[in-house]
């Protein structure tokens, strides 16, 4: 009996989707004193 | 011709690069790329793939060799075409280092654009903090600190305004800033009044002992983004904040939050330096802050510098570092909030991009001092680093990144890191350009092993729930 293989390269896209930072399902409202980083990799933070 | 065939058949044998990384965690492995940030995850099947290239080897024998493993021929082709797709497997003939150039070139891409201001509108601080980083750059004990004039702040401002295509936020900074709290005040108004089409927003971080009534609701009305410095409960808190009479700060700081909050401050947030005391009842703590305080975020900073030979004990271990950052993501993502520190890290590593810098002092921060003096961090003052020029150093600050770093080549976080904080690296080694393998390497390695196999699980979890019929 020959095992099957679960290997799997992983997409961006599934990827971001288990996260709620980078999923778009979800919007965040960044409330964090540091936002810098955030503002770096592109995103807007929205302040309450 | 006898050569011309010795070298296709060379170039024909795989080998993984040596940014190719093999972790295992109980029964699942994962196959990692430091420079493209690819991960893959499976069973044995991949250890053996890593084992068997570990030098080179024809293809057709590394498939009859998995064959062997009982693995379906197909299934094994496919992998090796999807592994050499991704350049987890790659041919003799390939150029590490020509792919490691085509990296670098997104370094290149990386403008030095002020997007945030800090203003250090007080050099005093009330307080003596034990771990503090900034009484060795700037003289917070002085009986007469430095205090910035309104004319320097507004000069700042202009500066700011004209230099930066994008600016976002100017954040008011110290020693304790709130020591010079009509400055703040005035600079904010003449803001508002000069440039009211400009979408900027405020912060500050301050310990909280000096705010009262009128600074609270000035800052709800201008929608302040507030840090408030506090490392934990009364106990942790206590034993780092000090006055100088060595009493505890915590009943001043948790008041003035009481007040910041009354007056509707509605992004307050904590701000705690990780170190040995604090670190051993992290969970206490954050819950402390969140059920409590009601913080609208919890910020973590490991402590950076510690010159004071008697203070050196307040150095946690990495491990309980990386540990306590990332519980504090797991709890705040629960509440649908959000943490910094991993943020940062964790939206390059899913999105595949590569961190080049990780603090803002490369590429966007603009540090001002009393006199009107223009550099890249805070820890730097009075460092060739300022002048009243502008950043001048930008370009040699920037390049200071693991992908440019010789030792981070065979790093595992070479792509994730982002180089550590540039006044710990002077602090360490002497120079800006130092590394920090004990601390802040470890710190980091621990937080990408994390990441690796916290993606893993929800990958399986959502699978799992997929499959359920």
């Amino acid at each position: 009996m020959r095992k099957k293989i679960q290997t799997k390269i992983v997409k961006v896209r599934q990827a971001k989707k288990c996260y709620p930072i980078t999923s778009k399902a979800k919007t965040f409202i960044y409330t964090a004193e540091s936002v810098t980083p955030l503002i770096a990799a592109g995103k807007t933070p929205k302040i309450k | 011709m006898k050569k011309r065939k010795q070298k296709e058949i060379l170039s024909k044998k795989l080998t993984h690069p040596n940014y190719i990384f093999c972790l295992k965690k109980e029964r699942n492995w994962c196959l990692y790329n430091a420079l493209t940030l690819k991960k893959c995850y499976g069973g044995k099947e991949l250890s053996a793939v890593y084992r068997l290239t570990n030098k080179l080897i024809e293809e057709e024998i590394l498939v009859r060799k998995l064959i062997n493993c009982d693995h379906d021929p197909e299934e094994i082709k496919k992998l090796i075409r999807e592994l050499k797709k991704e350049k987890f497997l790659v041919y003799s003939n390939f150029s590490g280092e020509k792919f490691r150039e085509k990296i670098k070139n997104g370094l290149k891409k990386i403008k030095y654009q002020p997007m945030g201001m800090y203003l250090l509108v007080s050099t005093g601080c009330n307080y003596r903090c034990k771990y503090c980083c900034l009484e060795h750059s700037i003289d917070t004990h002085s009986l007469q600190p430095k205090l910035m004039s309104f004319k320097v702040a507004r000069e700042a401002v202009n500066f700011f305004f004209k230099s930066s295509p994008n600016p976002q936020y100017i954040c008011f900074f110290g020693g304790e800033p709130l020591i010079n709290f009509k400055i703040i005040k005035e600079i904010v108004e003449y803001i508002n009044t000069e440039y009211p089409n400009k979408k900027i927003f405020f912060r500050i971080n301050t310990n909280g002992s000096l705010v009262n009534q009128e600074i609270a609701e000035f800052f709800a009305k201008y929608n302040f983004v507030i840090g408030v410095s506090i490392d934990g409960t009364k106990k942790y808190h206590n034993s780092c904040r000090v006055y100088p009479n060595d009493k505890g700060t915590f009943e001043d700081t948790i008041k003035g939050w009481h007040l910041l909050q009354k007056a509707g401050c509605k992004n307050l947030g904590t701000v705690a330096v990780l170190n040995s005391q604090n670190i051993e009842a992290v969970e206490k703590n954050i819950l402390f802050f969140l059920d409590e305080l009601k913080a609208d975020s919890i910020n973590f900073e490991p402590v950076g510098i510690i010159t004071e030979p008697q203070y050196l004990y307040l150095y946690p271990s990495p491990k309980k570092v990386a540990q306590a950052l990332v519980k504090n993501y797991e709890n705040l993502e629960s509440r649908g909030k959000l943490d910094n520190y991993i943020a940062r890290f964790l939206i390059h590593f899913l999105g595949e991009k590569v961190l080049f810098c990780r603090c803002g002092s490369r590429y966007g921060s603009l540090i001002i001092d009393p006199q009107g003096n223009k550099g890249p961090c805070f820890n730097f003052l009075g460092s060739v680093y300022f002048s009243k020029k502008g950043i001048t150093y930008a370009k040699e600050w920037k390049n200071i990144s693991p992908v440019n770093m010789p030792e981070c080549t065979n790093c595992i976080a070479i792509g994730i890191c982002g180089g550590i904080c540039a006044a710990h690296a002077r602090a360490v080694g002497g120079n800006i350009r130092s590394i920090d393998l004990e601390y802040s390497c470890e710190i980091m390695k621990e937080i990408l092993r994390w990441m690796i196999w916290d993606l893993e699980k929800r990958l399986a979890s959502k699978n799992e729930a997929k499959n359920k019929p």
